[in-house]
């Protein structure tokens, strides 16, 4: 793509230069390697499709359009491999795709006046093929912009408090109050890197991703930890894809579970983490048990956070490196690599040191000695695998 | 028991409140004397280990930190079990903290109680007393009267910025603890005829034993 002078040539630069900046995350973006790896391994959670942003299944789209491969069909279709046939120049290329409109109903195609010669039959292809990709562009910016414009309406109800009449009934008052807790704990979100704080760069951006999302899952809500997810993603990703990619990570059974404080099925992921404790570390598993430590205090931070709390952010970062490839079991698999890295210091520690170690790490954890740890954890007991000791 | 003039005692004590009223800046001034108004929100629970000299005994008070998020409740209230006392705080500047105060208290009553029925100490702060105290005057509540009716065994305006009676309601509590534990172990040993006490104690009345 070296001259890449035509559409589909910028199209495929711009592609490749996202996918560097992603770099791990493009697939969590695309939702694509989630979306396959979730029907393999539970094939009931996919009954509720409407919720994948942009993933593979969304039943509007009817067969899956990857763009790649759209771009592919077109340039043999038409027989010009972007860098051999430069037609129109690079900027105006670019210049479209930076394009963005605020909706779709924007986008009208009208129809070519009659006056005017009919187009050559590759330039009206080149022409919806830019026009699909702005419908794209716009559609991804779509339900991030909507559901930023409620969290808008809401936090002006809130800023006026003229009428304090909202009765605080229990249950629902917890979710309501989302976009309250919400500005309470922004500035508690990574405070060292002193950009999410007030009058940081990144503050409105974590503020308006997180508001969104209490918008558009507003059974979901917004729950301490979310927070610093957003945080991480903001910081490789811009906006509308942090947006979809936050949500999309949420929609994840493992994270379901945890942010709706599903009690019960968050047991059955602590039951499997011991089954896999038990398998690894048989002496500190049974020191734990006789010290009363059991995995929700130093589980539910960890897994709430993906990391992005408890480790460096170096570290957690490549973390969700490897949990974007491999999906939950990672993250259990990291807390039993953690566990083992630091299996002597704990051993001989007491219920209120080992938690206090636990839920505030080290502030130096040698990173290659960790992965060596986690790479050293078997994820299988008895033959059976993460997935099938969670679902027994 | 063993050895009767180094006696050392371990007290649970909750801390429970809002999200953001500064629970874990409590905890941070209280253990290691300092304040940063950087700390990061808790997830699930945190922990600090207060070792105290209190009458010549060693007090070591474990401190759990609670998030403050209801949504967490159900999962959190597990960590209630044994607790021996509790703060509950609010933040002075946000009147709906102080609301929740009533919530907190009701919760933690109906999931714990001590052996011998009574609720734990709970000792009520009003954090953040340093930036006004606008729930304290504005609302005319009576705050004596308010700890009264619903069970706090004291009260205090603090700061974890400031370090304002942090110390001060910290040793109110530990007291009332104390006193509890003298109250339950002293009942005990009137209701019930217990052999292997009887056998340590060597023949001491009960209230010999108490002293020790």
């Amino acid at each position: 793509m070296s001259s890449g002078n035509s559409v589909s040539g910028g199209l495929e630069s711009s592609e490749e230069r996202r996918h560097k900046k992603l770099g791990p995350l493009a697939s969590l973006f695309s939702g694509s390697l989630f979306a396959r790896r979730v029907k393999d391994s539970h094939p009931k959670e996919q009954k509720d499709p409407g919720w994948k942003l942009f993933g593979k299944v969304p039943p509007r789209e009817g067969h899956i359009k990857d763009p790649k491969k759209i771009q592919k069909e077109y340039e043999t279709k038409s027989g010009r491999a972007g860098p051999d046939n430069p037609t129109s120049p690079r900027q105006s290329a670019r210049k479209n795709l930076d394009f963005e409109p605020l909706s779709t109903t924007a986008l009208i195609l009208e129809d070519r006046p009659a006056n005017l010669p009919a187009k050559p039959a590759e330039e009206a292809q080149k022409h919806r093929q830019q026009y699909e990709e702005m419908v794209a562009q716009a559609k991804k910016r779509e339900l991030y912009n909507i559901c930023l414009a409620r969290a808008k309406e809401k936090w002006k109800s809130i800023a006026a408090p003229a009428s304090d009449s909202e009765p605080d009934d229990a249950g629902s008052s917890d979710r309501e109050s989302s976009l309250e807790l919400i500005k309470l704990d922004i500035s508690r979100t990574f405070p060292q890197l002193c950009i999410f704080q007030q009058g940081g760069p990144y503050h409105d951006v974590l503020h308006s991703i997180l508001g969104a999302y209490t918008c558009y899952r507003p059974d979901v809500g917004y729950v301490q930890g979310m927070s610093f997810i957003a945080a991480v993603l903001i910081l490789n990703l811009d906006t509308a894809d942090t947006f979809i990619a936050f949500t999309n990570l949420l929609n994840k059974p493992c994270q379901m579970a945890f942010f709706r404080v599903d009690h019960s099925l968050m047991l059955t992921y602590f039951a499997a983490f011991e089954v896999f404790f038990e398998e690894n570390l048989p002496k500190l598993f049974a020191h734990f048990q006789k010290n009363n430590l059991s995995p929700d205090i130093y589980l539910i931070d960890w897994i709430f956070t993906l990391y992005s709390k408890s480790l460096p952010l170096d570290l957690a970062c490549r973390v969700w490196d490897v949990f974007c490839r491999d999906g939950e079991e990672f993250l259990f698999r990291t807390a039993l690599g953690l566990l083992r890295l630091y299996q002597d210091v704990l051993t001989c520690m007491d219920f209120i040191h080992m938690a206090q170690f636990l839920t505030r790490l080290p502030d130096l954890i040698p990173a290659d000695q960790l992965f060596q740890h986690i790479a050293a954890i078997h994820m299988s007991s008895r033959n059976r695998k993460w997935s099938q000791v969670c679902t027994t | 028991m063993q050895n009767n003039h180094h006696k050392e005692r371990l007290y649970k004590i909750l801390v429970i409140g809002d999200l953001g009223v500064g629970k874990t800046s409590i905890i941070k001034r209280y253990v290691h004397h300092n304040f940063s108004p950087n700390y990061r929100a808790t997830i699930g629970v945190d922990f600090a280990l207060k070792v105290l000299n209190w009458d010549q005994e060693t007090v070591r008070l474990q401190l759990w930190d609670i998030a403050g998020q209801e949504r967490f409740g159900n999962m959190t209230r597990v960590y209630y079990r044994e607790a021996m006392g509790a703060f509950i705080v609010f933040d002075v500047t946000r009147p709906a903290s102080f609301e929740a105060v009533t919530k907190w208290k009701e919760d933690l009553d109906s999931k714990l109680t001590l052996a011998n029925g009574k609720n734990v100490a709970t000792v009520l702060l009003a954090n953040k007393c340093d930036q006004g105290r606008d729930v304290l005057t504005n609302n005319g509540i009576k705050m004596e009267q308010f700890c009264l009716e619903n069970g706090f065994v004291g009260w205090y305006e603090t700061s974890a910025k400031e370090n304002i009676n942090i110390d001060e309601a910290a040793n109110c509590l530990v007291k009332h603890i104390i006193a509890n534990e003298n109250d339950m172990l002293q009942s005990e040993v009137l209701d019930t005829i217990s052999p292997q006490l009887e056998k340590d104690k060597g023949g001491t009345c009960s209230s010999c034993f108490r002293s020790q």
